[in-house]
């Protein structure tokens, strides 16, 4: 098997065992993932890529460690990213700033999309239309908690009550799941 | 806790926004809980999912170059966002969940002087110090038992691959070993060899995302 063709956890295994062709592969492979994810979240292009690399670093690191059992491979890096992200984007709270001015935030302008025949054949489409049924409220809330604000700094930034933040953030995963998953699963990995 | 308090807590845990002591009660919970378990597991899923929701980014020219030379030369440290002193982070706010964990830190600690009390023929004193979540909950403690290195988490999960690793000061790391439930704790214990190099302590998740932290007693 060529490492272009490579399956997503074979190229870690690749990386456990030091493999240069198979690190540069996956590299390749996550990059503009990773650094989308960590753009989405920090709005910032160069402190995307500072967290996409530091990411990528650390699953080079830790590939020995990552079981297959717990998630794709993509799942696994970009947890990582998004837990990077959220670090950075905590160091800059000093500064009062509206979450929703970030990419992620217009995510919660969007209209609802239609659902035609290609996206329901597609995550990542399948999601966007899943995210845009949500009333913009709860998409709001959601919105925020995915970007490592807590229910209590929702809340404050909504100006409504906690309870009425947590009601939105919980209301809105369960919803987003169960519209999601209304379709069989596809691999979300490359 | 009940299924239904763990329900209503479950989308801010696979969100990683729970706070260490509420989290703590539902990882406790979860443990014997299969059906909350699975609960969790699917949204945990579903957030994972979220991130397809970002377009893919081009990187600029070089950055791949960049990641592998960084990664040759890898010192072993991390970020600097990581590594802001989370002991001193906004320690007003989180005095409940300080005096609620130190309660079980005290326990633990007493665990460790109990544990070295038999066969010790020093002195029996113990010095400590916190072990400390990246935002700042306290978690365990290092202890110093007449010379010999404990580290006890009370960090409730059946999650059995976390690694306890040292690092100099330096920047290099080495791993000391698994942690192992014993007596209600992850704990490891052993010798650290050179104690005047070391910098800190940490527990590592296998996605590794560190857990807690924590410095030698001096």
């Amino acid at each position: 098997m060529d490492v272009d063709d490579a399956p997503d956890d074979v190229l870690i295994a690749g990386l456990a065992a030091g493999d240069q062709a198979a690190a540069r592969m996956f590299v390749d492979r996550f990059s503009s993932r990773a650094i989308g994810l960590a753009y989405q979240l920090l709005g910032d292009r160069a402190a995307a890529e500072d967290v996409a690399q530091e990411a990528l670093v650390r699953a080079w690191r830790h590939a020995g460690t990552y079981d297959v059992r717990r998630g794709s491979a993509s799942a696994w890096l970009l947890t990582i990213v998004r837990n990077l992200a959220i670090d950075t984007l905590r160091l800059r709270r000093a500064v009062p700033f509206d979450p929703m001015t970030l990419p992620i935030g217009r995510l919660a302008d969007d209209e609802p999309a239609a659902e035609d025949e290609a996206a329901r054949h597609d995550d990542a489409s399948r999601l966007r239309v899943a995210l845009g049924a949500l009333p913009v409220e709860q998409r709001r809330c959601l919105l925020m908690a995915y970007a490592g604000y807590t229910a209590m700094e929702v809340a404050a930034i909504e100006h409504i009550p906690l309870g009425t933040a947590k009601t939105r953030i919980r209301t809105g995963l369960q919803k987003l799941r169960l519209s999601y998953l209304g379709e069989p699963r596809h691999e979300a990995t490359s | 806790m009940r299924c239904d308090e763990v329900r209503d807590a479950a989308p801010e845990l696979v969100l990683g926004t729970l706070d260490g002591a509420e989290r703590a009660l539902v990882l406790e919970h979860v443990d014997h809980c299969v059906h909350c378990r699975e609960e969790i597991a699917a949204l945990s899923g579903t957030v994972s999912d979220m991130a397809l929701l970002a377009a893919p980014v081009r990187p600029s020219d070089g950055f791949a170059d960049r990641v592998v030379a960084r990664a040759a030369t890898f010192a072993g440290d991390e970020p600097a966002v990581a590594l802001v002193d989370a002991s001193r982070r906004d320690v007003r706010r989180r005095w409940p969940v300080i005096i609620a964990v130190a309660a079980a830190v005290a326990a633990l600690a007493i665990g460790l002087v109990s544990q070295r009390a038999a066969p010790s023929t020093g002195t029996g004193t113990v010095a400590f110090t916190p072990m400390v979540t990246p935002d700042g909950g306290l978690l365990g403690a290092v202890s110093d038992v007449d010379g010999a290195v404990a580290v006890a988490v009370s960090y409730p999960t059946n999650w059995p691959d976390y690694r306890l690793e040292v690092i100099r000061q330096d920047g290099s790391t080495t791993t000391l070993g698994p942690l192992t439930w014993w007596d209600g704790a992850w704990r490891w214990k052993g010798d650290v060899s050179d104690p005047a190099t070391v910098d800190r302590l940490r527990v590592v998740r296998p996605d590794g995302k560190v857990t807690c932290w924590g410095r030698l007693p001096a």
